[in-house]
């Protein structure tokens, strides 16, 4: 049997910094050892557990810069788009011009675990009026106000319609501290009555004809609000090149995803997987880099597959993992507890599946946005789930229940719901807090049960 | 013949267009008890992180037998229920998308192809679509309705005791829970004098133009209901327009809002007309049981005080 890969600490990652380093390692201009950013206050990372590979540790630098690396966009002259709540449709646009950089503000949401709560975020926008009711996305609103996480945006678009009320009430509040915002909208999707016009969405979706030329409408104004932003023409080549540009990073991801979580034993870690798929959104402030940094991933990956090494014991339960976690640590927990990642769906599914390349931009993008899992039925996201985890192998269904969050009061029992009606996998549905610690023997117990269930299951089968 | 009993409780569902198919619109009175959710409702009863007003919204078109339902994008909450509902109760549904902006010629389209569907959806169990005519009278005999409840409001505001503070109750629907209230109020030497709840004022279209009505009543029903200035819209300056001419026309020197458990559209009005207006404002909790009776009174008494 071949050992296991070992997964390492942030103090084990200095001394193997440190090896790479003498060893002659090569790094882009982000590069540096783990340890510099939680010096400058991402303490979760002193909790964490990583891969102990190059290709991880660019991984992680490439996230944890996106901030500087933004700001020296500014410094040279590039104008910032900041798209809020699409996941996958504005940045998309913003590619096709040379001296634009968008980037998600949404990524905040993460902020209150990987500072450890230590930037007091979350306190800010209690005092801001959003408190408890709201889901992590609250952190934005703080970040905003405290402008410490990323420049101030040239144009701020914010879609709305059928997005939380969470997001919606956040970006609201933003506007009375200066923050115009050019709001657009999706509305809820819906399937097409007998005898209407429909049209495929990819992700085996079907809409409305009616619906994507709202959307799409809707999309023309936000052309035209970067047009006049970059002071440039985002013409259709220029928007086929940015589709083709992202289609190619989403393409990537597809593969890292489906060897990561179908090859046993497993290649890659789940929380480096996580972080992976993050990069289906968060690419867009750098896209050729990002490009680089999956290449290099599943580089790694391939040569473990080829190896047989893996990071997880072979008979780990392949978990199927609803929403992200609001702690990143759970996906070390999960692993802790004889479990690997076996297909995810973090809310953004259709920033992972193929831009129509076939369609005028406009449409491919009013198509793809119209895609959101977030826009539809929780019943028709359960459909994809139910698909995914088969796709994947998934003996198990972990649904992570965001505190504060609009859909979670009903989503987790539908989804729930189709995973034991249609697939008789286990599931449960746990709230994870940005901090799991004071929770993680409950966390963990429940977890461990799930892996058991899982593998009774799978002797049951044999 | 008894009419089909259509429920909703959106202010954007134009009871109008309802009637106008013959049906029979109903705004439910919700009655948000937790008991009476748990009775009919045992499914919704268990979710937690429900807003309860939308619970409770469900659980009454079950104990009302409403023969259909419509529910509204305006909030996700509801818009989610409307999926849950039918695993409890055999009701016809129907999820009129309501966009969030206003602020584009495509989005009150998209309203009005909404409401379109939404007569489909009503011929489907027995409603007919209207005659223009037939559509005009109905939205006129709704229009001299609610002038008269203004020009009521307006009489009762003139002769309104003027030793009592005068307050503006907003926030989400009014439900059989909220009797209580204008007698706390009244205890603090209080009196409400706009109702700029969904269910009151703030719920109401503006008067129809008549001119326009005679020409295209839809395209006229439309336009009134699509400009109701919910703070759910996107912008929702038209809201706070909305609410300052209404505190400076009654001289109001106070604000309550209520709010819903978990409903983040009002949650995040406090600050914001704390900082918009030069007055007082407090939030209550709606149907949050004896406890919160408990801090609602002491919280309109504290209002009261900070009124000079
Ligand atoms: S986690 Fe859920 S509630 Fe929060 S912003 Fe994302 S979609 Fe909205
Ligand atoms: S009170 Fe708020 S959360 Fe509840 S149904 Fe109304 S808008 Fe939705």
């Amino acid at each position: 049997m071949k050992p296991k890969l070992a997964k390492i600490t942030l103090d084990q990652w200095d001394a193997r910094y440190e090896e790479l380093k003498s060893a002659g390692l090569a790094e882009p201009f982000y590069g540096g050892p783990l340890r510099r950013h939680v010096l400058d206050g991402d303490l979760r990372l002193a909790d964490l557990k990583f891969d102990d590979s190059p290709a991880a540790l660019r991984l992680w630098n490439f996230l944890l810069s996106e901030e500087d690396r933004l700001f020296s966009a500014r410094d040279g002259g590039k104008k910032i788009v900041g798209a809020m709540k699409d996941l996958g449709t504005v940045p998309v646009m913003a590619l096709g011009l040379p001296n634009v950089v968008a980037f998600y503000p949404d990524g905040a949401w993460w902020i209150p675990c990987v500072m450890r709560l230590g930037d007091e975020l979350l306190g800010i926008a209690q005092s801001m009026g959003a408190g408890e009711s709201f889901c992590p996305v609250r952190a934005m609103l703080a970040a905003f106000a405290t402008e410490g996480h990323f420049p101030i945006p040239d144009l701020l678009t914010c879609s709305v319609g059928a997005t939380c009320d969470d997001f919606s009430a956040i970006a609201q509040r933003l506007t009375d501290f200066r923050q115009s915002i050019l709001w657009w909208e999706i509305p809820a999707r819906r399937v097409p009555q007998v005898g209407e016009e429909a049209v495929d969405l990819p992700g085996g979706l079907t809409a409305p004809v009616s619906q994507v030329r709202f959307v799409r409408e809707e999309l023309e104004r936000v052309r035209r609000a970067i047009e006049d932003m970059a002071g440039a023409k985002l013409d259709d080549a220029a928007l086929a090149d940015g589709i083709a540009k992202a289609n190619g990073i989403r393409r990537l991801l597809d593969e890292l995803r489906y060897k990561a979580y179908t090859t046993t034993p497993c290649p890659m870690p789940a929380i480096e997987m996580l972080v992976a798929e993050m990069l289906a959104i968060h690419f867009c402030s750098d896209r050729q880099e990002c490009q680089a940094v999956l290449e290099e991933l599943l580089a790694e990956v391939n040569r473990r597959i080829a190896a047989g090494l893996g990071v997880q014991k072979a008979d780990a339960a392949g978990i199927f993992v609803v929403n992200p976690p609001a702690d990143l640590r759970l996906m070390n927990l999960l692993e802790d507890c004889g479990g690997r990642v076996c297909g995810s769906d973090y809310m953004f599914g259709h920033a992972l599946d193929e831009i129509p390349p076939d369609v005028e931009p406009m449409e491919a993008l009013a198509r793809t946005a119209l895609a959101d899992p977030m826009a539809g039925p929780a019943g028709q996201r359960a459909d994809r789930i139910l698909r995914d985890a088969e796709a994947f192998g998934a003996e198990a269904v972990l649904i992570c229940r965001i505190p504060g969050a609009s859909h979670c009061a009903t989503e987790g029992a539908v989804i729930a719901g189709a995973v034991e009606a249609s697939a008789s996998l286990p599931v449960v549905e746990i709230e994870v807090p940005p901090l799991i610690d004071s929770v993680r023997p409950n966390i963990q117990t429940r977890i461990e049960a799930l892996v058991e269930t899982a593998r009774r299951a799978r002797r049951r089968r044999k | 013949m008894t009419a089909v009993r259509v429920a909703y409780s959106c202010s954007y569902v134009p009871p109008e267009w309802i009637s106008a198919y013959g049906l029979r619109p109903e705004r439910l009175t919700v009655d948000c008890s937790a008991e009476a959710a748990a009775k009919d409702c045992a499914g919704l009863a268990r979710l937690q992180g429900l807003c309860p007003y939308a619970r409770a919204f469900a659980a009454s078109v079950i104990a009302q037998q409403a023969d259909a339902v419509i529910f509204t994008t305006l909030c996700d909450q509801m818009r989610r229920i409307c999926e849950l509902l039918p695993a409890e109760w055999a009701a016809k549904t129907f999820l009129l998308n309501v966009p969030r902006t206003w602020q584009s010629a495509g989005a009150f389209r998209f309203y009005k192809e909404e409401l379109v569907r939404l007569g489909g959806f009503l011929e489907t169990f027995g409603g007919r679509a209207p005659s223009s005519d037939d559509l005009a009278a109905l939205m006129s005999a709704a229009d001299n309705d609610r002038q008269e409840c203004r020009t009521l409001a307006a009489e009762s505001f003139s002769q309104a005791d003027r030793s009592l503070k005068r307050l503006a109750l907003t926030g989400g629907p009014i439900t059989t829970d909220d009797s209580w209230l204008p007698g706390v109020v009244r205890q603090h030497s209080g009196l409400v004098v706009l109702d700029a709840t969904e269910t009151g004022d703030l719920g109401q279209p503006g008067p129809f133009d008549h001119r326009r009505l005679a020409d295209d009543p839809f395209d006229e029903l439309a336009n009134a209901y699509f400009s109701i200035p919910h703070p759910a819209r996107r912008p929702n300056d038209p809201f706070y327009a909305w609410l300052g001419e209404n505190l400076a026309a009654r001289q109001i020197q106070g604000i309550i809002i209520r709010r819903f458990t978990w409903c983040d559209t009002w949650a995040i009005e406090k600050n914001r007309m704390r900082e918009r207006f030069s007055m007082p404002v407090v939030e209550v909790e709606a149907c949050g049981g004896s406890g919160a009776r408990a801090r609602t009174h002491s919280r309109v008494q504290a209002l009261m005080e900070a009124i000079h």
